[in-house]
This record gives C-alpha cells, structure tokens and sequence, in this order.
C-alpha cells in the first residue's frame, strides 16, 4: 500500500473523497488542526481541503486507529515528537499532562503525517563519491522536511548494495519504515537509543559504515564520538539549512572542529524541487 | 406402585430444577473469576511489555476459548478493525453487553470504566483501573458464592419439601 492511501485509511471518512482527489499531487504531508480544514503539503506550500473544520474528536480517532488503540505503546515517541507507523510519520501537538513528565497528551490540536517516499538513485551518484580512499564521515544537512532521512535512505542503499556493510541506527523505525529496502548488506536496528544501539552494532554486526539520522541531543552527539575512531564509516543528518547555518550551533560546530566529519551532503529546496550538493569540511 | 413412581419423578424434577438454577449461578461466579484473573494478565502484559490491545485480545481469546470470556476477547478482536469508525470505547462496552448479558448487570458494570481508559497514552492510570476492575469482579463473585450457599440449602429445602407435599397429595 502507498503511504498516501494508508494515510488516507487513517483519515475520517468525511474527508476521504476531498483527499483522494488531491492524490495527483504528490502530497508530502497531510494537517489535521482543530478549528481548520485539513490540509496538504506539496510543492512548498499548504493547500487547504473546503471541507468541515477538523475537531480534536478527529484527532483522536487517528491516533487511536493509528495505533490500534494502543497510544501507550507508542507514548515514549510522542513525547519526543513523533511517532512512526509503516511509511507514515505522525507528529503531534497538543496540551501534555501536568508536570510534562507523564506519558501522554491530555488534549490534542494538531497532526501532521509525513508521508515518506522512496525515491531510488537520487544520491546514488554521491555514494562512489563517498567511499573514494576510504569513505569520508559525511553530514547530511536540510531544513525540516527537506529530505534528508529519504537521501540517507538512498545512500544507505546504494552503500548497502554496493558491498558495504552498512549498520543503520533506525531509532523509530523511520527510515526502514518496515517497508523499505535498505540494500543487501545493511543491519537495522531500532527501538534503542542511538548510543546504545551504535554500541551493539560495533559489537555484534561488524559494520564498515554506520547510518544514523537526525542527531540533535547531547546523547545522540555522544554516540556520534563513541563510533568516531573505532575505524567505522559515520554517515549522519542533521538539521540545519547549510553549512553557515549549521556552524551557528556549537555542538556541530565542536564536532566537525573534533574532525569527526568531513563531508556535508546539503540538500536545498527551490521551486518545489530539491538539489543535492557535496561539499568539502576543510 | 405408579402413583410412587410419578411422587419420585416429580421430587426428582423439583431437585434437578433447583439443581440446574444453581449450576447456572456456579457458572455465573466462575465466569466472573476467570474473567477477573484474564483482567490481571492483560494488567501483566501492559505493564511489562506494552503490548498492543490486539495482540493482548488474541492471546486471550485462544487462552479462554470456549467459554464467554474467550467469546468477548475474540469479539474485541474482530471488532478492532472497526478502529476509527468507532471509539475503542464503543467497541469495549458493546463486546461487554453483547458477551456478557446473561450474566446480569455487575460484570457490564464492572467492566465499563475500562472503556475510556484502556488504549489511551497514559499506562498507569489503565493498569490501576484494571486491577480496580478485577477485584470488583473478584468480590463481587465472592458475595454471589456466599449468597449461593445459602440459596443451595433453600433451594433443595423447598425442592424437596414440594416434592414431599406433592407425593403426600397423590398418594
């Protein structure tokens, strides 16, 4: 099943036609916020549904078809933002039980479900590139929603199918999205944190490379330095609109200071349309 | 002799009638605990694995297949793919009338609040509602034993008493 029909499976059914004639589009996202239409996300802009206005009643019900009416399970995820079912990324907003320490929502106001896509060959150029005299620790860089886990996707792959094994650190199983194909030598492990399981993959998968995707909190930078120097390949992504944009933040800053990584894959989006650009850390 | 063959079968029927209505409340208790303990796994299972309700639903269904508790299991079972259509908390308190209606008001009673919790983000709060709900269950089953006690002598008292009077009247 396509990630837009499974989310359109998510949808209340009044919704349904409105969304299905928007399919044509190519959506890469589809917004629930109680008091508007829903809305889709394609090109660079939201277009919104002339459709009733969405209710938290609304919400609630996707989450709950979402999960099989089993929010606890994916609790620990919607604290830290999102949570991932097959291709679909469902992010939330909402008023968080008193103290912020308890595991749920008390109310919601806004979804946003990302539809994640394979585009296949998109950086497969960049891959031969990589691994010239031994593969350079590269950085994959883009603003939300600019595409980086469906590069990383796509350099884990031809990595993969190329020979390399690949260790991919898939946190919430966003980037196999448990239906996509991360190439013939890749070992994906999820539902662990990024330090614990670069540890194991050291440990058990003898990778040559290991993939992780968005690293932003301090835990997820330390387990970047634990595998930098054990003589494993790091390919990354992170945040940032560009290489200025990405100096700002003295964690990254410290990082690619240390050497940790040479390469930025920066990804920019102009028109609706995104260009990959390699650029060297000096 | 044909006269003492109808007073025996009619003592017999009085006290196979009494005997059925006390089976049927037996039955009523067992059920009563061994849906009550099924509660405690499901807690078991949420508070140790985070397992989903589906998954919980399936493995208690083939647990106690054949009987009314495995019935409602399954039927939460089959009933989840209505998701989305429904509330779990329609779909909870519909399986729970549906499966357990014979079995009088306390097990449905019981059973309700459960509803509107169970499936939500916040685990705690479901596994206290449902450990509350087995042991309403639990306790609830424990008066009806102790009613059925004394209903049981009551019962075989009048049955035989009835049969005795009725006996004394043919012959």
């Amino acid at each position: 099943m396509d990630p837009f029909t499974a989310a359109l499976e998510l949808m209340p059914q009044r919704y349904e036609s409105a969304l299905r004639a928007q399919a044509g589009n190519a959506p890469e996202e589809l917004r629930l916020r109680v008091g508007q239409p829903p809305s889709l996300l394609w090109g660079e802009n939201e277009h919104f549904l002339s459709a009733d206005r969405v209710t938290g009643e609304d919400i609630a019900r996707v989450l709950e078809k979402a999960t099989g009416a089993s929010l606890y399970s994916a609790a620990e995820a919607m604290r830290q933002g999102y949570f991932c079912v097959g291709a679909l990324r469902l992010g939330i907003c909402g008023r968080v039980t008193a103290g912020g320490g308890g595991s749920g929502f008390a109310s919601y106001s806004s979804l946003c479900i990302r539809l994640a896509r394979e585009y296949r060959g998109i950086c497969a150029s960049f891959a031969d590139r990589l691994c010239e005299g031994g593969f350079s620790n590269t950085l994959i860089v883009a603003p939300p929603g600019g595409g980086k886990t469906t590069a990383l996707r796509d350099l884990i792959r031809s990595l993969a199918d190329g020979g390399r094994r690949v260790g991919v650190i898939d946190e919430r199983c966003e980037i196999s999205g448990g239906v996509f194909d991360l190439g013939r030598c890749s070992d994906v492990i999820s539902g662990l944190d990024k330090l614990s399981a670069a540890l194991l993959l050291l440990r058990s998968m003898d990778p040559q490379i290991i993939a992780s995707d968005e690293i932003s909190s301090p835990g997820d930078l330390n387990a970047i330095r634990e595998i930098f120097g054990c003589g494993v390949g790091i390919l990354a992504s992170a945040h940032a609109a560009g290489r200025e944009d990405l100096m700002k933040r003295g964690a990254y800053r410290a990082l690619i200071g240390e050497g940790v990584f040479t390469r930025l894959l920066v990804i920019r989006r102009r028109g609706g349309k995104r260009s990959y650009a390699l650029e060297a850390l000096a | 002799m044909k006269k003492l063959c109808g007073a025996a079968a009619i003592i017999l029927a009085c006290f196979w009638t009494a005997l059925d209505r006390l089976r049927e409340k037996q039955k009523r208790i067992r059920l009563m605990r061994r849906l009550a303990s099924s509660l405690l796994e499901l807690q078991d299972e949420l508070a140790e694995h985070q397992s989903s309700l589906s998954g919980c639903f399936r493995s208690l269904a083939a647990k106690n297949a054949g009987d009314a508790v495995g019935g409602f299991y399954a039927a939460l079972c089959g009933e989840m793919l209505g998701l989305g259509e429904l509330r779990f908390s329609e779909i909870w308190r519909m399986a729970a009338e549906k499966c357990f209606a014979p079995a009088g008001e306390a097990v449905p009673d019981a059973l309700r609040p459960l509803g509107a919790l169970l499936g939500g983000s916040e685990l705690e709060r479901q596994c206290a509602a449902l450990e509350r709900a087995s042991r309403r269950l639990e306790q609830e089953a424990e008066t009806q034993r102790n009613v059925l006690k004394n209903e049981r002598r009551l019962c075989f008292g009048l049955s035989l008493s009835a049969g005795a009077f009725l006996v004394i009247m043919l012959m």
